[in-house]
């Protein structure tokens, strides 16, 4: 499979998410000390679906033109929901293995230590950025991971812990201990 | 074993040819561990200049030149950022910590970096290293400096002394700030990055030296002393660049984002991991080709030892009949010639690594002088061995060729040789 359709297929997936078709994706039952696969919908509370701003707001959204003040007001807004996006606590202190695209944070030149697993692809700069509970921050430490390429897709095992960000609007970010990262084939 | 005593003293008894086949040998694998080596370190010391810093902020330029200069210093600014800007984006929701960076002046080749205390608390090195005193303390007043390790080793410097900064990247006589000289207070430990070759001041610092200079030059006449610049208005209006650190690093596409989209002033905010992770990608290709070469390299000195051997041969077609008379098989024959290639490869490995390791120490004030990353020479790696053995491996392998020949000679000639 090309990297093109890989990167088709995911933001199909991350659009999914948005547009509340992904709801019926609930977090399947687990055995504790097993490792759970997740999807990236998995990550997203049920019910969750920060579309349901735009309507909340105005119903002429898509008339809404670029410059008009409440166009501005509501994008800020759905920024403000994306960036503080709700994640499922019911998958704290899971084992879990979860793919996508390797963004290295911190590395050697080699191995990566601390990096951040997105759904989809890099500096696509014509949506905003994934929601912040499709954005996992992985260290592995214990096992520093040998890199070939950016933005490598890597299937990613360990245990995922969701972490309180201390801010005023305390929400919460993804974080897992992996053991075991293994480079996909794109 | 005797053989290979045999192949030993063989080799001993054409010392000049055998010398210079050693000497081609071990060139050719210093060049091979050497760009493996290199190549490792280089990476290295690259990756472990900047770390827990989530985004790197300038004006918009190439996302590698606004970490090459505001982390590596190497190159220049096209532009500044305006101080407003740097405010507005310091007091965004998710932002922690900010380090702002002021860079272009000089002392005797060092960077001058002008920045404020934070830098001491948030910049982070090789793993979330903080930065560390040698002696003395954080700068606090205008005209006080703090030094990397290796400025103050080179010129000499202590806590207390005095150093003038020059306009410029270059020190030269007609730029200097001569009038607003900088007291040192602290000496930093050594980090192995080019903060080792910074001299630290304060952005009010930085300021004042240049009142006067609006101009682009010194306004002639019209000099402020130290001590009526202390009183002006010391806020920086712009500053090169500027660290930052969040709340979450899962904020950090939002924050980039945020900051690309700014609206006042041109910015460009890079995360420093991906942007080494593209230079990686960009130069892998030509570490490769330097890698490839130097294989080939490596491999055109096994052919002139084959060469050499083979050329010989003829030569010893009465040496080997010597050795037949004394009760020696064919078979030892071709022992001998191999164990000559794998001496003479042997000998060649140990002089390559003599020579790296040479040309390292060499090479390492070199590196740190001009580029500020520290080389560690340590033991070879495990890579690094594998390359010596598949260069011992090959050149026995290669050495199987004159070896057969000398086989068949010595089945051919017995012990009476027609030449």
């Amino acid at each position: 499979m090309s990297r093109t359709t890989v990167f088709v297929l995911l933001v199909a997936i991350g659009l999914g998410v948005g547009t509340g078709r992904g709801l019926e994706a609930q977090p399947s039952k687990v055995d504790p000390g097993s490792v759970q696969a997740v999807t990236w919908k998995d990550l997203v509370p049920p019910g969750y679906d920060p579309d349901r701003l735009l309507k909340k707001y105005y119903d002429d959204v898509a008339n809404l033109s670029d410059s008009d003040p409440r166009a501005q007001r509501l994008a800020a807004a759905v920024r403000k929901a994306w960036e503080n996006a709700p994640v499922v606590e019911a998958l704290n202190n899971k084992m879990v293995k979860l793919s996508g695209f390797l963004v290295t944070l911190e590395g050697d030149g080699k191995a990566v230590s601390e990096f951040l697993l997105v759904p989809f692809f890099g500096a696509c700069l014509h949506v905003p950025p994934p929601p912040s509970n499709q954005i996992v921050l992985v260290r592995t430490a214990a096992k520093p991971f040998k890199i070939k390429h950016m933005f490598e897709t890597v299937a990613v095992t360990g245990r995922l812990r969701t972490q309180l960000v201390r801010n005023d609007l305390a929400s919460a970010s993804y974080v897992m201990e992996a053991t075991h990262v293994e480079p996909q084939g794109n | 074993m005797p053989i290979l005593g045999l192949a030993v003293k063989s080799l001993l008894n054409r010392r000049l040819t055998a010398g210079l086949m050693v000497a081609s040998i071990g060139l050719s694998v210093m060049l091979l561990l050497g760009v493996e080596r290199l190549r490792t370190q280089a990476r290295a010391g690259f990756a472990n200049t900047i770390s827990g810093t989530d985004l790197v902020v300038g004006a918009r330029t190439g996302a590698t030149a606004l970490l090459l200069h505001a982390v590596f210093r190497i190159g220049y600014a096209t532009n500044n950022v305006s101080w407003t800007s740097y405010q507005d984006i310091a007091r965004h929701p998710r932002v922690r910590w900010t380090v702002p960076l002021s860079l272009g002046d000089s002392v005797r080749g060092f960077a001058v970096l002008g920045t404020n205390q934070d830098y001491f608390r948030h910049y982070k090195y090789a793993r979330h290293h903080g930065l560390e005193f040698a002696s003395g303390r954080p700068f606090d007043d205008v005209y006080d400096a703090v030094l990397g390790a290796a400025v103050a080793q080179e010129l000499d410097l202590r806590v207390d002394g005095s150093l003038v900064v020059a306009h410029g990247a270059v020190d030269v006589d007609h730029a200097r700030h001569d009038d607003k000289p900088f007291r040192v207070v602290g000496i930093l430990k050594k980090t192995g990055t080019p903060v080792d070759r910074t001299v630290h001041v304060s952005l009010a610092g930085l300021e004042a030296i240049h009142i006067g200079w609006q101009s682009g030059m010194r306004a002639p006449g019209a000099s402020v002393s130290a001590d009526d610049a202390r009183r002006q208005d010391l806020t920086p209006r712009s500053i090169t660049a500027f660290l930052v650190g969040l709340d979450s690093r899962t904020a950090v596409f939002h924050v980039q984002r945020s900051v690309n989209d700014y609206r006042k002033e041109p910015l460009l905010a890079v995360i420093p991991g991906i942007v080494l992770q593209e230079l990686w990608d960009a130069i892998g290709v030509a570490e490769q080709a330097l890698l490839g070469v130097s294989g080939l390299v490596a491999l055109v000195g096994l052919g002139g030892m084959v060469t050499a051997l083979l050329t010989g041969l003829n030569e010893r077609r009465r040496e080997m009949a010597v050795l037949r008379s004394v009760g020696a098989r064919p078979r030892h024959v071709l022992a001998l010639i191999v164990g000559e290639a794998g001496a003479l490869a042997a000998a060649g490995l140990a002089l390559g690594v003599v020579l790296l390791y040479l040309g390292l120490f060499v090479a390492q004030s070199f590196i740190q002088t001009y580029i500020g990353l520290a080389i560690e020479i340590g033991l070879p790696s495990r890579y690094e061995w594998l390359l010596l053995a598949s260069v011992l491996l090959a050149s026995v392998m290669a050495g199987l060729w004159p070896a057969i020949q000398a086989y068949r000679y010595s089945l051919v000639d017995g012990m009476t040789v027609h030449v």
